[in-house]
């Protein structure tokens, strides 16, 4: 193998260490908002209230309108954010809102299964409803959506540093300086390491949905 | 059929709430949007303005009131005052005159020497009578009693309006005679004035509205088609900054000017006037958002319908062909568990990765390869959801039934796609954020002539007006989508209509 070339992958491998110092914070920060704002949003629009479900899809349409890339690169550029905060805190927030729709439309699917209509018939409280019988079933997508977040923080981090707007130091940053230099170790370490992240947090998410449907059905 | 709509006419409100939340954003980091061919000056004056109530809207009359106060009591503030009223101009005069006898000799000269170049601009008085202070005083006492009844709204309308239909000096003398004062009709003339047989209007006007203000912007002989629409842009431009200068606000216009008088409004009217303003390089923002889009939507277009059929499909495959990659006990072959792990991979590694790696080292630029890239993006999330989604429904009583009868994993997960494409279809609408960012990273990795571009370049210079468009654009593009994504949905699954409907009150 040429040294320098070694050398050069040596080095990367090295930045691409130090940039999960950066990465990983930011992606479980984006991860933490997403769960708790999607989750929350989402049993809210879909616990029956026109109310809160017209505010969801308004969130949703404001959230659509307003693309993170645009957010961020405008709070980077305008010195209001540090670039990793301002990716974790958009991407968290939107994303949040993405999956309020998608826990909204699970609920309604489960909310017209027939044993939620014989467990509302035999008197269940509306919360009790939610909590027991609609939101475990709405599980599985949810983990999805999450465990995907880890992937949109990663590729949105790199588009900024694309277009010279994102952190330099994190793995989307060293992506994109990689892409911009044509330098393959720099794309190739960040990007593995960007793979096993994701793949961590899917077979996580997975493992938790087997888990849930195995609990539902009463197995040890 | 009412649902979509009620969805439709809901897009409405929800422009002009999610147009302020994004002229709040946008501004907070930019500053205040401004026709930037206009310099730095207008972005200061914008500065001034609130951005989306103006309790107090100036007009002509508090300008020309101020100015004259501070003119006549003379003083370091006394200087810049002359140079306000010379600017208010014609405009200034019904609002300043009839103070005159209201002032003290000594102020009432010097406000009578002030308006000096005004008269100067108007072709009126000699230099006698201009010149010395007690004469000038004399002239412009006579000239209101004589000429007050030209500073009205109807007649300003009639001499500018013959003007137009017949040019000779001396309907011009009579238009410049009224100087600023003349400005909303020579605008909304300028307005009206459109295509190349409207260009001698057009030139008459720009030459008038470039005696009046001092501009350098009035069409000549030999300026072309191009350039000349540039100019009326331009002038529209100036005026929605600068309208409240020369015009007075009575009644519900002025309750409107609350408004309208704000950095909001100004964009707004702007909006509303000149194709959505104009871009940082001077070409109005409709044109080249028009010009522009056609390739971001193209990609867009195919990460939704080649994503979407390749994502439904390879979800259902992957999970109807086996229980999950990551169990490793479970016998399975691997190709079955690399088609699973090859999902996790475009689903996982960011876009300009995937846009690099395929992006053609030099140009020509590859929009086939790039619309593949962009359903491989977008087909990958979709299949990780509707692989879980099916899994998901593999689980349930029904479909075990349906396996210990004897139908294979994919056999039952395509009798389960019914209920278990919800979590896919919802997609559509909410993954348009994400898809545009791809989008955008894919053109620059491909040299696509998209809207990336000025955007990038809009972030970069504070161009607001942009931005602002591109939000708009999105906004409807989005709520469409979701329009249909809510459709499919209860297409899909009559019993999230059913719910729907119950939901509403409506009877089953």
């Amino acid at each position: 193998m040429n040294p320098a070339l070694a050398t050069e992958a040596g080095s990367a491998f090295g930045r691409m260490l130090s940039g999960a110092v950066i990465t990983l914070p930011m992606v479980a920060a984006a991860m933490a908002l997403t769960l708790l704002i999607g989750v929350a949003l989402g049993a809210l629009a879909g616990s029956g209230s026109l109310f809160a479900e017209a505010v969801v899809a308004r969130l949703a349409e404001l959230s659509s309108a307003l693309p993170p890339l645009l957010i961020v690169g405008l709070l980077h550029a305008g010195r209001l954010l540090p670039a990793a905060v301002g990716v974790a805190v958009v991407l968290g927030v939107a994303r949040g809102i993405e999956l309020a729709r998608l826990v909204r439309g699970e609920m309604s699917r489960v909310g017209a299964e027939d044993f939620v209509s014989a467990a509302r018939a035999l008197g269940l409280s509306r919360l009790r409803l939610l909590q027991s019988h609609v939101l475990p079933h709405a599980f599985a997508p949810v983990l999805t959506s999450a465990s995907l977040t880890a992937a949109a923080t990663v590729a949105l981090d790199a588009a900024l540093g694309l277009f010279g707007l994102g952190s330099t130091a994190s793995w989307g940053g060293q992506i994109a300086a990689g892409v911009t230099r044509g330098a393959l170790p720099d794309i190739v370490w960040p990007s593995l390491a960007a793979l096993l992240t994701t793949g961590a947090f899917f077979a996580l998410a997975e493992a938790l949905s087997e888990a849930a449907c195995a609990r539902r059905r009463g197995a040890p | 059929m009412r649902s979509p709509l009620r969805r439709i006419l809901w897009i409405v409100p929800t422009l002009a709430a999610i147009s302020v939340v994004a002229f709040w954003v946008l501004t907070r980091s930019l500053g205040p949007p401004a026709a930037l061919e206009l310099g730095p000056s207008a972005r200061a004056r914008l500065a001034q303005l609130p951005r989306f109530i103006n309790p107090n809207p100036r007009t002509v009359r508090d300008r020309a009131r101020e100015a004259t106060e501070a003119v006549a009591e003379g003083g370091a503030a006394a200087e810049s005052a002359r140079a306000e009223l010379a600017r208010l101009g014609g405009a200034a005069l019904p609002h300043v005159l009839p103070r005159l006898d209201t002032l003290r000799p000594a102020g009432r000269v010097r406000v009578a020497q002030a308006l000096r170049p005004v008269a100067r601009r108007m072709g009126v008085g000699s230099a006698a009578e201009l010149d010395s202070a007690e004469a000038a005083v004399v002239f412009w006492t006579r000239f209101w009693q004589d000429r007050a009844i030209d500073f009205r709204p109807a007649v300003m309308r009639r001499l500018v309006r013959r003007a137009i239909e017949r040019s000779t000096d001396l309907r011009g003398e009579d238009v410049r005679e009224l100087d600023t004062y003349a400005l909303p009709e020579l605008i909304a003339a300028l307005d009206a004035a459109r295509g190349a047989a409207a260009l001698p209007v057009a030139r008459r006007l720009s030459q008038l509205l470039s005696h009046v203000t001092g501009l350098p912007w009035a069409i000549e002989e030999n300026t072309s088609l191009e350039q000349s629409r540039a100019l009326v842009v331009r002038w529209q431009t100036w005026w929605t900054l600068n309208q409240s200068d020369y015009v007075d606000f009575d009644g519900p216009e002025r309750a409107l000017a609350m408004v309208t008088e704000t950095q909001y409004g100004k964009w707004a009217t702007e909006a509303g006037r000149t194709r959505f303003g104009t871009t940082a390089s001077g070409e109005p923002v409709l044109d080249v958002l028009l010009d522009r889009a056609g390739v971001t939507l193209r990609l867009l277009a195919s990460a939704w319908v080649g994503g979407y059929a390749a994502g439904i499909g390879l979800g259902l495959l992957a999970a109807g062909l086996r229980k999950s990659p990551w169990s490793l006990a479970a016998p399975r072959r691997w190709q079955k568990r690399a088609l699973a792990l090859l999902v996790v991979a475009f689903a996982a590694l960011p876009s300009a990765v995937l846009a690099s790696a395929f992006a053609p080292a030099s140009s020509p630029a590859h929009p086939f390869r790039a619309a593949w890239i962009m359903a491989a993006i977008a087909g990958a999330i979709v299949a990780r959801y509707q692989e879980s989604a099916s899994r998901e429904a593999l689980r349930r009583e029904t479909t075990r039934t349906l396996l210990a009868y004897g139908a294979s994993d994919l056999r039952a997960a395509l009798r389960t796609f019914r209920s278990a494409g919800s979590s896919a279809v919802s997609l559509l609408g909410v993954d348009l954020p994400a898809l545009l960012t791809a989008a955008f990273v894919v053109e620059r990795c491909f040299g696509l002539r998209g809207l990336s571009e000025p955007t990038l370049e809009a972030i970069l210079v504070g161009d607001v007006a942009w931005l602002m468009a591109l939000v708009v654009a999105t906004t409807l593009f989005g709520a469409l989508a979701q329009i249909v994504s809510d459709a499919l949905l209860m297409r899909l699954d009559p019993r999230v209509a059913v719910a729907a409907a119950l939901k509403r009150g409506v009877p089953e």
